[in-house]
């Protein structure tokens, strides 16, 4: 039989030829952008088309994006960190990573200014000036230009009606309303130190109660949790299911499950006063290859075509072809003019002032909180359930319910423990055993006093 | 005896053999080990010391250890059993159910996982279909928690139903290995059916026992993707997934240390394992001199013996089937089966808006240079062992089955280590373009069972036939290729089918390498679009997809090799 032997040769040739080809790579075209980025496929694939069509009309040539995707926001922004650490012992930082535009992320845009990976891009100034600089307080690009809001997002409750009825609950309308002990095991959380728009949610409650009130509630909200997840979107997803009753989380997620499921399996609320717009930015890298059409990329976003992507319903004119995509525009037209057509429920420049809210405290807050949570709700998560439960059994005396409530410190202690945290992997590893030891002993100590 | 002049190809097949296996599976281990004891250039023992004094990293080890511990007694509690039942009766259909009691074994429980949910949730399939029978009360407290809230269980019956086919194969020849005069002796003196089986018939089954014990506990200590999928984060893999899975030049070797602590319980296990066995072998002083009887079953028989098997192959497809409902439904929600049916998630993942296809060519290209890796190397080395007589060859085939005692999550480790920044491997970093570090990975995991299938093809044909066609003037190439080839063909063809289906479906590589999505492959794929609310039908379809890959691949090898695939699954 010759066929076995000419088989095994080959694969092996053929095995070398993989090994060199390399994976599913795009091909290296002059007419390309390269954006690095955590939004998902959808928003991906509708950005790419409308892009392409507006830049021919426009420029008079088509470009292709090429979108890399290393995961989650946290993942991206570390690997941006090291790829230009490298860059720059070699001495080519300037020479960029190979990559043009990072798109999406929140405060991480903030974070990667500070630590130089981000250059101011130049727009024009007709464009920039339909869009406000900011609103309600809380700014919708850098004063500098590093980083551009393209969409805005809020935060709220995401619930399943007929469950809460069923255990005689009324839907919860604030976000203390999630500290209430008849929710024990019913709600889902994610994880806040790997998903940035969950870390948001809890930013949120923060600045409205303040870090005396707010810690403890978020430490309750976490004590009913049935389930903990990584992705922010998961949340939504089980509570229309039904095992949860209710999460928090960013309202894209909430009204693209409602449009999936069915208001009768699922509803979303933003509490009242209780929550603010948060930015969603776009930002040019230092050294960027294609760096005009990086620019113009930013310059589509933040331009009507673009803008409608976001609002529009999927298929109506202007809008995205297949995809809705649930995002508030950062363009005020889009709002008046597009009216009908409209997938998002908010007027954000109609509405008055929700919360007052520190976006440079929370810029600070979100490089450090996800950890200090993880620390003290998700890696004592056993813990802090009983303890929780062994408080409710025994009515919630006093003295049980101060030492729940215990801090690790003043709110300027833990920016000053959060900001060495930030920095350093050691000093990671040394504050987040710091503060799972202090919440474990408070916890424990929570027990002993139900004996 | 072999002149050295003439042994010489050998020697140097022997040293190119040896040099990837020192590049690409001693290194990584050597690399792991050095990353958990040296910190800023200098040696210390702070990180293992922390393994076992910070009490996240305890509680971690002893949930993987619960769970490999709570696996093992169940895969024993369905392996016993129906291994007990092969081997004693004869009934009708019994080739068809011992054969599909190994289809659980490919069905990764990964996959299976997202299908678990769905049926044992609290408002799971289970629970409703209870309710409509009107077992349950529909009140909002009236369902059973299987999973329980900390997902602990979760984890564990889908590690049992994957991994107690292993448990099965083993133990069933260990019992065909026992003389069945031993148990007839003991008949003779006068104990009972059920005496003769505790007193005689098992302990003399311990090796087989033992070695299903061994892997299945050793598995399901270090195992990955089924705790991720089930957020049951408290175990040590998933904490070493989190510490590495950001891309660093200095990756925290906190990491590494809990890495070292994994391989050491493994290797302990794996040792413990072989000397016990070591001891009981010796210990069976004579083979069987005649097979043993089996009865054959009257249609009672029959029924419960059928019922018995289908029951549990059914179980172990249950989850399975959850994940085909998935890939078709539109709607699933607080319903049995799901209500509104659909095609697109299957025609998504053809989509190239979608990770989806790529990640499956990705895969395709994957498994097929790893596959071709492994056979010319097996090949190789097990030529090597078999037939020459070279110095070493016990050292090479030592290597050869090492990865079979060393964690997929340790080797993934080590390749890490060994392509961080700085080093010479870096652009092959999961960081950078992890084609080659995936191939390789995948190959070195398998090579064992390649080795094996091999060897054994090898021993069982004669070398007389060789000889034979050297006296008649062949070279050696020709030889092979003429005659020892086609002889095999069938061994080479089994093992690679196997190798092409692991390295198809394999996980915690797959989950660790894969930094770029470019390069993700299926699994990885798999894992990003479940965190992705739009693309979850997605990652169900490309489940299915997978399985059926690895269903057809497997049946392949089994036609091929009959009976005998079961001896390339013990230890």
């Amino acid at each position: 039989m010759k066929l076995l032997p000419a088989m095994i040769a080959a694969c092996i040739v053929m095995a070398l030829w993989i090994g060199c080809g390399g994976g599913t790579s795009a091909a290296e075209s002059a007419d390309v952008v390269v954006i690095i980025s955590p939004h998902n496929p959808h928003i991906q694939s509708e950005f790419s088309k409308a892009f392409r069509t507006w830049h021919q009309t426009k420029y008079g040539k088509p470009v292709d994006i090429k979108w890399r995707d290393l995961g989650g926001t946290v993942q991206i922004l570390q690997s941006l960190v090291s790829d230009y650490a490298a860059a720059d012992q070699r001495g080519e930082g300037d020479k960029g990573v190979g990559v043009d535009l990072f798109f999406g992320g929140g405060p991480a845009h903030a974070e990667a200014k500070d630590k130089g990976l981000t250059i101011p891009a130049n727009i024009p100034d007709d464009v920039l000036a339909r869009i406000p600089a900011d609103l309600h307080g809380v700014r919708l690009r850098d004063p500098e230009n590093y980083w551009f809001g393209t969409a805005m997002s809020s935060f709220g409750i995401i619930y399943y009606a007929d469950g809460l009825k069923q255990l005689s609950l009324a839907p919860p309308q604030r976000w203390a309303d999630l500290a209430d002990p008849r929710y024990v095991g019913r709600l889902i959380l994610a994880d806040g130190s790997k998903s940035g728009s969950a870390r948001a949610c809890y930013e949120m409650v923060l600045q409205k109660y303040g870090w005396e009130k707010g810690l403890p509630l978020l430490l309750r909200i976490s004590a009913n949790t049935r389930q903990l997840v990584e992705s922010s979107s998961t949340v939504p997803r089980e509570v229309a299911k039904g095992s949860v009753l209710a999460g928090m989380c960013i309202d894209f997620y909430g009204y693209s499950q409602i449009d999936q499921v069915g208001a009768d399996k699922a509803n979303f609320v933003l509490p009242a006063g209780e929550t603010a717009i948060a930015p969603d930015p776009i930002s040019l890298l230092r050294g960027a290859p294609h760096r005009e059409l990086a620019e113009h990329f930013i310059e589509f976003c933040l331009s009507e075509p673009g803008q409608r992507l976001w609002a529009l319903r999927a298929g109506t004119e202007g809008g995205p072809i297949k995809h809705s995509l649930y995002r508030l525009p950062v363009l005020p037209d889009i709002y008046t003019k597009y009216e009908k057509d409209l997938v998002v429920y908010s007027r954000p420049f109609a509405q008055a002032e929700g919360l007052t809210y520190d976006q440079a405290k929370a810029t600070q807050r979100s490089r450090w909180l996800g950890w200090l949570l993880k620390s003290a709700c998700i890696d004592n998560q056993d813990i802090l359930r009983q303890a929780y439960k062994a408080m409710i059994d025994a009515n919630m005396p006093p003295a049980m319910v101060a030492e729940f409530d215990k801090l690790p410190g003043d709110e300027a202690t833990a920016f000053d423990l959060g900001a060495k945290l930030a920095d350093s992997q050691t000093q990671r590893d040394d504050i987040t055993k710091q503060w799972y030891d202090f919440f474990r002993t408070k916890y424990q100590t929570v027990i002993r006093m139900a004996k | 005896m072999a002149s050295s002049r003439r042994q010489l190809p050998a020697y140097i097949l022997a040293a190119v053999a040896m040099a990837f296996l020192a590049l690409f599976l001693l290194w990584p281990i050597a690399a792991t080990l050095r990353a958990g004891f040296v910190a800023d250039g200098q040696i210390t023992v702070r990180y293992i010391v922390n393994a076992f004094t910070d009490e996240r990293y305890t509680a971690g080890l002893r949930n993987s250890f619960a769970i490999a511990i709570a696996t093992t007694l169940a895969s024993m509690v369905l392996g016993i059993p129906l291994a007990v039942v092969a081997n004693r009766f004869r009934f009708a259909g019994k080739r068809l159910w011992t054969a599909l009691i190994l289809v659980p074994m490919i069905l990764p429980p990964f996959v299976g996982a997202i299908g678990l949910k769905n049926l044992l949730d609290i408002r799971g399939s289970v629970n409703i279909l209870l309710q409509h029978l009107g077992i349950l009360g529909t009140g909002p407290n009236d369902y059973i928690d299987f999973l329980g809230a900390s997902g602990f269980w979760g984890v564990v019956i889908m590690e049992t139903l994957h991994l107690y086919p292993i448990m099965f194969l083993n133990l069933q020849a260990a019992l065909a290995n026992i003389d069945p005069a031993m148990e007839e002796s003991a008949r003779n003196l006068g104990a009972g059916s059920w005496r003769t089986f505790w007193r005689i018939t098992l302990p003399l089954a311990r090796p087989g026992l033992f070695a299903g014990s061994t892997i299945v506990f050793i598995w399901s200590f270090t195992e990955l993707g089924t705790p991720l999928m089930l957020h049951y984060w408290n175990v040590t893999s998933v904490q070493v997934f989190n510490f590495l899975r950001l891309e660093s030049a200095t990756p925290d070797p906190q990491a590494f240390a809990l890495v070292v602590v994994l391989l050491a319980v493994s290797a302990g296990a794996y040792l413990v394992g072989k000397v016990l066995l070591g001891q009981r072998a010796a210990a069976m002083t004579s083979k069987a001199t005649r097979a043993s009887d089996q009865r054959s079953l009257g249609p009672l028989g029959t029924v419960m013996a059928t019922f018995l098997f289908a029951l549990v192959t059914f179980l172990a497809v249950l989850p399975h089937i959850g994940v085909v409902l998935d890939s078709v439904a539109r709607v699933w929600v607080g319903s049995v089966l799901p209500t509104d049916y659909t095609a697109s998630h299957y025609v998504n993942a053809m989509d190239p808006d979608y990770a989806a296809l790529p990640s499956i060519v990705n895969s395709l290209k994957y498994a097929v240079a790893a596959t071709a890796l492994d056979v010319a190397l097996g090949l190789v080395i097990a030529w090597l062992i078999v037939r020459t007589t070279i110095r070493g060859r016990t050292l090479l085939d030592t290597l050869a089955m090492l990865p079979l005692a060393v964690p997929g999550l340790v080797m993934a480790a080590g390749y890490i280590a060994i392509t961080r920044a700085g080093s010479p491997l870096e652009a092959i970093g999961p960081w950078r373009n992890p084609t080659w570090l995936l191939i390789i990975a995948y190959s070195v995991r398998r090579l064992p069972y390649m080795v094996r299938s091999t060897v054994a093809g090898l021993q069982q044909t004669s070398v007389d036939l060789e000889e034979a066609a050297r006296n008649l003037g062949a070279t050696p190439l020709h030889t092979v290729r003429k005659i020892t080839l086609p002889l095999i063909a069938a061994n080479i063809i089994a093992g690679g089918l196997l190798c092409f289906s692991f390295a198809m479906l394999e996980v915690s590589d797959s989950l660790m390498l894969a930094g770029d999505q470019a390069y993700y492959p299926i699994t990885k794929a798999i894992y990003s679009m479940m965190s992705i609310a739009d693309t979850v039908g997605i990652a169900t379809a490309m489940g299915v997809l997978g399985m059926v890959l690895l269903t057809a691949t497997i049946v392949g090898a089994s036609l091929l090799l009959g009976r005998r695939l079961g001896a390339i699954f013990r230890v």
